[in-house]
């Protein structure tokens, strides 16, 4: 049995997440899609968006026909970890099928001796899969098809993944529902709260005086709370950040920073963001009713009460930025000043100041280098690449098509 | 469906070829053609409308020693010379005739004419010509190259070919679409069916899907695609020719009524998208569907049945409000008809002559028109511009009953697109393909009870007055099902929505009143139970169609036929095979006509 995980024709859908990665590298709920499936056991691999793949790579490990049977899981299958049971099932029994969730196609069982054409690519291995005709299998995992889905995912999952994180990491169980893990450096007046949740800090979190904890809360190996921040409420922080000011109900993704004051709330924010002090987002309207957000200038409604910002890779606010209620923010933007709309990747917002300009891939990759320096990290040509590629694929955002922004 | 007719031997002659279709102009008559291979070139010679009794222009008809003639019924490309076969690649040293529809005729043709390969014609047919030609180029001796052209195409084939290079020999495959060969001294014949073959042998082999064959003046050979020879045993054919016209029927509407698993199947073929979990047509512009915010469906007679069934699917699947109009009412009523309001117009012959009228009204009103319609090249089809055809063959029975289903059928396509295109999942639509994909053999399954129908027949032929009641997809059905009555048996018949009876009908039951109960759809069978209960407490007497699972009127009805289970909007497709059946039986029980009933035409082209 083999796994493979998937990218679908779909998956640009969650724009400005998974332009960096593949989705099966996004967190939701303190999992990704592929840590998850790699406590499985069974070998893994991958078919992901063409400009992710690099000369090198490719798909030619699908060799046509099957040699066994291999498990096609969609990247976008939202990080339960009450799935791993099922997947290990089906895995076992490998009885063919094939199952979907809304539009698309969430895992198919493909036995062995099935041909597959000469080349597959994510743009059509969804229709491969379905030409297939496996047996059809009704709502078996979910997937995330919207960004705004991302916090919803997060939100019902962070419960159940926190459990699994305890029961499978080497905690001390500091005091009632705080686990800690090595090396530590815990100052005496941080404060917890665990009457709705537990606390988890991953080995090597440092946390500075008066720090507030309201569980369920769970931080990243090597992150670093500055001091006086309030972390609360299913909020889950990724390796290597800086965090401070007010968190509630949010995911920062590894190697970003909210280092200052400022709420955050009901966020999805990406990798290697700096949000300034003082940058807040609003994650619930005046009139609190349903929050409705814009995807391809159309307004279409959330079902959600609070939702703040959904904030891309590789993004930095400058100091008070203030986000309003239920905006995207794309990749590699600069932004200043009050958001009102949604932002291009790309892009200098200053719309408060009537300015919103184009940023060149190569000022992305100066400061891109930048950040990983300080961080140890040596800057690829396919880094470079990378941006350069992301760039191109999200020029649509900021030409005449594009949804207008209005001074 | 299409009539091919091939010689090679002894004493042939162009008028052999011209007899040979004329005896199947039944299964197609909108143009007609030959070809004749010697060994310096090939003679083609292609006309529009019937063969009848026209003749061949004059020419030296000597020296050939083997030719192929076809007699169309357009699927693809109206009726016109270009459409018209033989086929021939652009050198002209090969040529052929096709029965059947090429699914994967558009990505072939781009590919060749990428290649350079210029076409003639808009024929799924013309591809297989250039890709034996493509093939010979490539290095292949004729009979390899027609066998890899065979094994890359999809779809169903009868096909004929003849070369320059070998002008004594006819080359054919099948698969889907049906081969006779018949051996004679010195002479050997190949048909689609016999009745081309009985004035020159009896002596005949079918031949199987998958098999191909070689003829020539001593015989043949046959052979499986990878080239392994098949043995086959020669019949004896017994009977005679207007027997093998109506293909071991007494009426055309009986083989048509048979025939319905093959078009159904037809209907879908090569539309299904099963990638997308949506449906593929290629006669009108996706935006057409996707931008239409109401739709008028226009039809008479039995294609108003399936217009309003189309109207159940469009508002309970797709969310579109629909409306079906008498199209001669329409044409008159001065409708109001709201901005991005889509009609479709459904007609079997694309001649009837209202839904015409209705169709220029809605145009004269900036409307846009689709149409559903059997005739390719018929003026419905022409003033649409944009629809679908059902590839049902030509029906000559004047009750409808292969093309209704066909309708249905139809219309369940451009439904589940639309509903695609709106808010219906991909896992939703899979299940409806999967539905649709099993439609053929749960028809099939259906035509079993045809004995079962013949009894209960025979024993209500004395009855004047019927009842059918159905509710939902069912109250369409029970519509149709009286009109098949009432058209071809002469008996009063009315169909009524079930939950009207109690307003009225009810009073009209006593022990003379037949009433057939159409309840194969799981979601309104409680509801016709208490139907059924109200019937039989008046002396009602209950003949009902329900689904294999449904067991509840077992003990309530006269008489219960269980049609396999589908999905509820389908269940008229399914449904409608005991009613045809049903009609029929009572119809020739009665002595009536059944194919030229009193008073009726085929196509109604006066308003």
């Amino acid at each position: 049995m083999k796994i493979v995980l998937f990218e679908d024709n779909q998956c640009f859908n969650l724009r400005p997440a998974g332009l960096f990665r593949p989705l099966f590298d996004l967190y939701a709920g303190s999992w990704t899609l592929y840590k998850l499936v790699k406590l499985l056991d069974y070998p893994i691999d991958v078919i992901i968006r063409e400009h992710f793949l690099f000369e090198d790579q490719g798909h030619s490990w699908l060799k046509s026909p099957l040699q066994e049977p291999h498990l096609f899981l969609n990247s976008s299958i939202e990080p339960d970890v009450n799935y791993l049971t099922e997947f290990g099932n089906i895995s076992k029994s490998a009885d063919p099928f094939i199952t979907t969730s809304g539009n698309r196609v969430a895992a198919a069982l493909v036995p062995s001796g099935r041909e597959f054409p000469q080349s597959v690519t994510s743009n059509d291995i969804g229709s491969i899969l379905l030409e297939m005709d496996l047996p059809l299998i009704h709502h078996k995992f979910k997937t995330i098809d919207w960004p705004h889905e991302i916090v919803e995912s997060h939100l019902r999952l962070f419960d159940s993944s926190l459990e699994k994180i305890l029961s499978c990491g080497n905690f001390d169980r500091k005091k009632k529902d705080v686990y800690i893990g090595e090396n530590v450096e815990l100052d005496s007046s941080t404060k917890f709260d665990t009457s709705e949740g537990p606390v988890v800090l991953e080995n090597g979190v440092k946390v500075k005086p008066f720090t507030f904890f309201e569980g369920p809360v769970y931080i990243g190996p090597n992150t670093r709370i500055i001091e006086h921040a309030s972390i609360k409420d299913k909020t889950s922080i990724g390796e290597m950040c800086k965090i401070g000011g007010e968190i509630e109900m949010s995911v920062v993704e590894p190697h970003s920073n909210k280092q200052h004051h400022g709420f955050l709330g009901h966020s999805w924010v990406g990798r290697w963001v700096n949000l300034g002090a003082g940058t807040t987002t609003s994650d619930l309207k005046n009139t609190y009713g349903k929050v409705r957000v814009v995807y391809g200038g159309k307004r279409v409604g959330t079902g959600m009460q609070f939702l703040g910002s959904i904030i891309g890779d590789f993004t930095k606010t400058a100091i008070n930025s203030s986000l309003f209620t239920g905006k995207m923010i794309g990749v590699c933007s600069m932004i200043y000043g009050m958001v009102t709309t949604n932002v291009p990747s790309f892009s200098n917002y200053a719309r408060t100041f009537g300015q919103v300009t184009e940023i060149s891939p190569e000022q992305v990759v100066t400061t891109q280098r930048r950040t990983f320096e300080r961080r140890n990290i040596k800057q690829s040509q396919r880094d470079i690449e990378l941006v350069h590629r992301v760039y191109k694929l999200t020029r649509n955002e900021r030409g005449i098509g594009a949804e207008q922004i209005t001074f | 469906m299409c009539g091919i007719f091939c010689f090679t031997g002894r004493n042939f002659s162009p008028n052999l070829l011209m007899d040979g279709i004329r005896r199947l102009e039944y299964r197609g008559y909108d143009s007609w053609g030959i070809a004749m291979a010697r060994n310096d070139h090939i003679y083609i010679h292609r006309t529009l409308n019937r063969i009848g009794s026209s003749s061949l222009p004059d020419f030296p008809a000597e020296k050939y020693k083997a030719g192929i003639s076809h007699t169309r019924w357009a699927t693809h490309g109206v009726p016109s010379i270009e459409n018209a076969h033989p086929h021939s690649n652009s050198s002209k040293s090969l040529a052929i005739v096709h029965n059947g529809i090429i699914e994967n005729y558009k990505p072939l043709r781009e590919k060749l004419q990428k290649m350079g390969y210029m076409f003639s014609s808009e024929t799924d047919s013309e591809v297989l010509v250039h890709l034996i030609d493509y093939f010979i180029n490539d290095g292949l001796e004729l009979r390899l190259a027609f066998l890899e052209a065979l094994k890359s195409i999809e779809g169903t084939y009868g096909i004929a070919l003849i070369a320059q290079d070998m002008p004594g020999t006819i080359f054919l495959g099948r698969k889907g679409s049906p081969l006779v060969i018949g051996k004679g001294e010195g002479f050997t014949v190949a048909a689609s069916d016999a009745s081309a073959i009985i004035p020159h042998t009896r002596s005949v082999v079918y031949l199987d899907d998958g098999e191909c064959a070689q003829l020539t003046c001593e015989g043949f050979e046959s052979y499986r695609l990878d080239e392994t020879p098949t043995v086959k045993e020669v019949e004896k054919l017994t009977f005679d020719l207007a027997a093998i016209e109506l293909g071991g029927y007494r009426h055309f509407m009986e083989k048509e009524i048979h025939e319905q698993p093959q078009t159904i199947c037809d209907a879908m073929r090569g539309r299904i998208d099963k990638g997308t979990g949506s449906i593929r047509l290629g006669g009108i512009d996706d935006a057409l569907l996707k931008n239409a915010k109401r739709l008028k469906i226009l039809a008479c007679g039995t294609s108003w049945h399936a217009g309003l069934i189309g109207k159940y699917m469009f508002e309970s699947l797709a969310g579109i409000p629909a409306e079906v109009c008498y199209a001669a009412e329409f044409r008159y009523a001065e409708p109001a008809i709201e901005q991005e309001t889509l009609v479709i117009s459904i007609s079997q012959s694309g001649e009837t002559a209202d839904t015409l009228a209705g169709i220029r009204e809605a145009k004269q009103r900036n409307t846009r028109v689709m149409g559903i319609v059997n005739a390719v090249g018929s003026t419905i089809a022409r003033e649409c511009g944009q629809g679908v055809f059902l590839h049902a063959g030509p029906e000559i029975g004047v009750a409808s009953t292969k093309a209704f289903t066909s309708q249905v059928v139809v219309l369940a396509l451009l439904a589940l697109k639309a509903s695609r295109m709106r808010n219906m999942s991909l896992g939703e639509g899979l299940v409806f393909i999967d539905a649709l994909k099993k439609l053929s053999e749960q028809t099939e399954e259906a035509l079993k009870l045809d004995s079962l129908i013949q009894s209960i027949a025979l024993e209500f032929a004395g009855f004047n007055n019927f009842l059918y009641i159905g509710r939902l997809y069912e109250y369409p059905l029970a519509l149709e099902g009286a009109l098949k009555l009432k058209e071809i048996s002469y008996i009063h018949a009315e169909g009524i929505p079930a939950a009207e009876l109690k307003h009225g009908p009810i009073a009209l039951i006593d022990k003379n009143m037949p009433v057939v109960v159409l309840a194969a759809q799981s979601k309104i069978l409680d509801k016709m139970v208490a139907n059924v209960n109200e019937i039989r407490a008046r002396g009602g007497r209950i003949i009902a169609v329900v689904s294999q699972s449904g067991t509840e009127l077992e003990n309530l009805a006269e008489h219960v036929i269980h049609i396999p289970t589908t999905l509820d909007p389908l269940v008229p497709v399914i449904g409608a095979i005991p009613l045809q059946l049903l009609a029929y039986h009572i119809a020739v029980a009665r002595g009536c006509d059944v194919d030229r009933p009193r008073n009726l035409a085929k196509s109604v082209t006066v308003e």
